[in-house]
């Protein structure tokens, strides 16, 4: 697989033992990162990711897991639920956030804006170059992992899309396949007219 | 004064002694950093030679406890530095350090060894079966004790429970009711990270009984880390009900792969569909959560309640699925009768039950419910004195549906009875603020003799005080054991009975130890809002406008269900008119400070400083049912229809007065009052109509 956090990484590899993922297990080695603070992210392929400790603790949930004495700190940490493409991007966004702190996304976003906006550059190419189903991917990443930054970037950018739509082309772009009956359709039409009034004097 | 701390750290004394000196320390020096207070206390704990009276206690429950009890009412710093510490206990290995500590250097090596080979530390259970004659290094290693690792987290955790109920409900200060619930919310967090990871490598997966009666406890806070923990609860508990439905209670249909691999692992293994008690901890600890709801205010309470309610019903409709060329087949009530279900739906009832009858307190009871769905309850749970009519209309329906699955009850026309009727909204304030009354007629429902029986057989009021005593679940006379249902997320909308057993389908041909997180690894993998948590779509929505959200109603029942309990509409509300105690509205049309301070009384003092600040806004007007000078906790429901009400009315007002006079346009600030004011002098009048209600007017003029 290759690798998403950029040149400053190299790639170990190293066979795993355990014969049950049966797959070669991928180490990737951030350079900066120092042996002592460093810790491993393992992700649903097997495959392991290093970063440095501080890097991650804006993630409260990984935090938590390398916080306390340091013989009890974690020096590996299983995300079982998370495939390695997923987490090498978490790794990027931690690094990066770790030097250039994201900015906040102001609530509502104004109609015409985008998340390019308000947020830095990078931040906005690295959620552009997120397709769909990554973007989810990250969405439950973040929300699992209790990484705000990321939980606030990747929800505004779905709201984005699915503001201006109408109700039907939502459900097509977020595969939604539970469509009211034309009966309770029409009342929640009725009952939700107002929000679809033009403003006076448009 | 952190020399002081300092040398009492430095003493050998016993550690109670200590924390009492700490206490008495701080509050003469309040300013000492929590930080520094940890370490000391850390560094106290680990030391070899605690002192004498710190064995004195024995045990790792009483340690516990006896800190707890001692810091409970000691200065904040200090009881947050303790939390932390028992937090950084709970969550790593710290129980076997701490234990260490405790047992060394008590009564000299000789009694010490002796003592650690007679007796388990943190029980101190006499145990029989030692190894004699182990050298101290080997005791080190293997010691004799009966409580692993695992029980003795267990205790910790237990006793920061009772320390935590103790601080909530004996009324202590907010400040430390924070604290305190933000320290306990941090150590289930890194308990439920520890079970989480010690369930994925063990077989088979155990959750210990003090974490489950934490969360229990936590689950019901309201705030952040209750939400939180409540979300989790509901994912693991859908995972339970997966494990619980592969493993015997359920099979699927032998025509399909699935169902042939299903019956070759059965037939391979020699298991028959025997009787098994299945553990279900997470559901427990769900399901004591929604009955600690009853005491909290969460707004959330009526979404998992329903959410529980229609895993019962997907379960109940899987068990009435044919099992295609299984040998014995039978039918649909003979098998709920063997899959023992009936004793499920009699406890999940029963939970429904005692949160339907919860006392209007907090988020789930409101007073905007069809009173015919408050009718029909009551005649299912007659045994309540109390009326039901307030019950949320969702909570209301999934209770209807569950008892008519489980023959409670049979409804003549249940559709009618729950539909709205068309363009109306019952129960809920009008254009002119006043509430309609319910267009239906009576309730078209027949108890069964089951149902009778059933309803007969609850002792709300004894239930209900057990619970308060206790706080368990066995005491409050739910089930413990709950097998229930199978999938979390979507499956609580889907209807259908088809729906619902594709999603257990999809479920079951996986590996019991492995298949909770293969099946969230391929939900996850597959596009669209599946296994999105309810509060990652409402982090979505909080990026966009009320207008857009309110739009969002009409693409996904899940999402219409949200909006109408999860709390944005109140802040929507807040942003666009900020709650005031008074509005200086007032003042665009001149209103006098007399008139507002007959109005209004004491607000008037907040009012100018509002005002001073240039800050617009609604005067939070007290409702007429209230009597005891508090304000009505208003549901989501209602502050979704303030918020249209008002957008409706300011929107009639601009479009009539704007174009024809110069009079600025204003509705009336009070909340839930909607009228178009077209001089002072009507604004005048009108102000002077609340102040003086209606019904106050008239029963003034009968008492003249």
């Amino acid at each position: 697989m290759a690798t998403e956090s950029g040149s400053s990484s190299r790639v170990q590899k190293t066979t795993s033992s355990d014969g049950a993922v049966g797959s070669a297990r991928t180490t990737r080695t951030d350079t900066g990162a120092s042996s002592s603070g460093a810790v491993t992210l393992v992700s649903m392929d097997g495959d392991g990711f290093v970063v440095e400790a501080s890097a991650i603790e804006v993630s409260k949930l990984l935090k938590a897991m390398v916080d306390g004495p340091t013989e009890n700190a974690a020096k590996e940490i299983p995300l079982t639920n998370m495939r390695s493409n997923v987490v090498a991007k978490v790794v990027e966004f931690c690094q990066h956030h770790q030097t250039d702190p994201m900015t906040d996304i102001p609530k509502p976003v104004q109609f015409g804006k985008t998340v390019g906006d308000h947020v830095q550059e990078w931040y906005s190419t690295f959620v552009k170059a997120l397709k769909d189903e990554m973007l989810f991917e990250m969405l439950l990443a973040a929300n699992y992992l209790d990484l705000s930054p990321l939980l606030e970037l990747c929800a505004a950018t779905v709201g984005l899309r699915a503001m201006n739509k109408t109700p039907e082309e939502i459900q097509r772009e977020f595969n939604i396949k539970e469509p009211f009956s034309p009966e309770v359709e029409r009342t929640l039409r009725q009952e939700n007219k107002w929000s679809t009034e033009p403003p006076i004097g448009s | 004064m952190p020399e002081v701390i300092q040398a009492l750290l430095q003493t050998n004394g016993p550690f109670l002694a200590l924390v009492s000196g700490l206490q008495g320390a701080l509050d003469a020096c309040p300013a000492m950093p929590t930080l520094t207070l940890e370490t000391s206390i850390e560094d106290c704990l680990r030391r070899p030679s605690p002192g004498a009276a710190v064995w004195a206690f024995g045990s790792t429950r009483m340690f516990v406890s006896g800190v707890l009890s001692l810091v409970s009412s000691s200065p904040r710093s200090l009881c947050q530095a303790v939390v932390s510490v028992l937090v950084r206990f709970v969550a790593g290995d710290g129980c076997d350090t701490l234990d260490d500590s405790l047992a060394l250097d008590a009564e000299g090596e000789e009694t010490q060894d002796r003592r650690r080979r007679s007796r388990c530390l943190s029980c101190s259970t006499a145990l029989s079966d030692n190894a004699a004659g182990t050298d101290a290094s080997e005791t080190e290693r293997a010691r004799p004790q009966c409580c692993n690792a695992q029980e003795k987290r267990d205790l910790v955790l237990e006793s920061m429970l009772r320390w935590a109920v103790d601080v909530h409900f004996r009324q202590c200060s907010r400040l430390l009711q924070a604290s305190v619930n933000r320290a306990v919310c941090h150590g289930v967090r890194q308990a439920l990270v520890a079970a989480e990871l010690s369930r994925r490598q063990a077989s088979p997966p155990s959750f210990p009984l003090g974490c489950r009666l934490l969360l229990s406890f936590v689950g019901g806070l309201a705030g952040d880390g209750g939400a939180q923990i409540a979300g989790f609860l509901r994912e693991r508990c859908g995972a339970e009900m997966r494990r619980f439905l592969t493993r015997g209670r359920w099979r699927p249909p032998s025509g399909t792969a699935r169902g042939r691999r299903h019956a070759d692992a059965w037939t391979a293994t020699g298991r028959g569909v025997a009787r098994r008690q299945p553990e279900l901890p997470m559901l427990d600890a769900y399901v004591g959560h929604l009955c600690l709801c009853r005491h909290v205010s969460d707004p959330l309470s009526a979404t998992h309640l329903v959410w529980l309610a229609r895993q019962a019903l997907a379960v109940l409709r899987m068990l009435d699925m044919p099992e295609e060329g299984a040998p014995g087949t039978t039918a649909a009530p003979e098998r709920r009768q063997n899959s023992n279900f009936e004793a499920v739906l009699a406890s999940l009832s029963h939970a429904l039950a005692l949160l339907l009858t919860r006392p209007k307190r907090g988020g789930v009871c409101s007073s905007i419910v069809p009173e015919t769905v408050g009718n029909l309850l009551e005649i299912v749970f007659d045994s309540d004195p109390r009326p039901l009519s307030c019950v949320p209309r969702p909570l209301a329906e999934a209770a209807i549906d569950v008892l008519k699955e489980a023959g409670h009850l049979q409804l003549a026309r249940s559709d009618e009875l729950l539909r709205l009727p068309w363009g109306s909204r019952r129960g809920e304030p009008n254009a002119a603020g006043r509430r309609e009354e319910s267009k239906l007629g009576p309730v078209a429902a027949t108890v069964t003799e089951e149902g009778a029986s059933f309803a007969s057989g609850i002792d709300f009021q004894r239930a209900s005080l057990a619970f308060r005593n206790s706080w368990s679940l066995a005491a409050a006379g739910v089930d413990m054991q709950l097998p229930s249902t199978n999938h979390s997320g979507r499956s609580r909308r889907g209807d259908g009975g088809g729906d619902s057993s594709d999603n257990t389908d999809s479920s079951d041909d996986d590996d019991d130890s492995a298949d909770g997180d293969v099946d969230g690894a391929r939900a996850i993998a597959g596009n669209g809002w599946g296994r999105v948590p309810d509060e990652v779509t409402l982090r979505v929505f909080s990026f966009m406008t009320p207008k857009r959200v309110c739009r969002l109603a009409c693409v996904d029942r899940a999402w219409r269900e949200l909006l109408t309990v999860s709390g944005v509409w109140r802040p929507f509300f807040e942003a666009r008119w900020p709650l005031t105690a008074i509005g200086s509205d007032l003042d665009l049309v001149g209103v006098s400070d007399r008139l507002l301070a007959e109005g209004l009384g004491s607000a008037r003092k907040n009012a100018k400083r509002r005002r001073r600040h240039g800050k617009i806004g609604v005067v939070h007007w007290r409702t007429s049912e209230d009597t005891s000078g508090q304000q009505q906790p208003l549901l989501e429901r209602d502050w979704m229809a303030l918020y249209r009400d008002r957008h409706r009315a300011e929107r009639a007002a601009r479009g009539r007065f704007a174009a024809k006079t110069e009079f600025p346009w204003l509705v009336c600030p009070f909340l839930g009052c909607v009228s178009s004011l077209k001089s002072e002098f009507a604004v005048k009048r009108h102000v002077r109509t609340h102040k003086r209600p209606r019904e106050k007017r008239l029963m003034g003029k009968k008492k003249a």
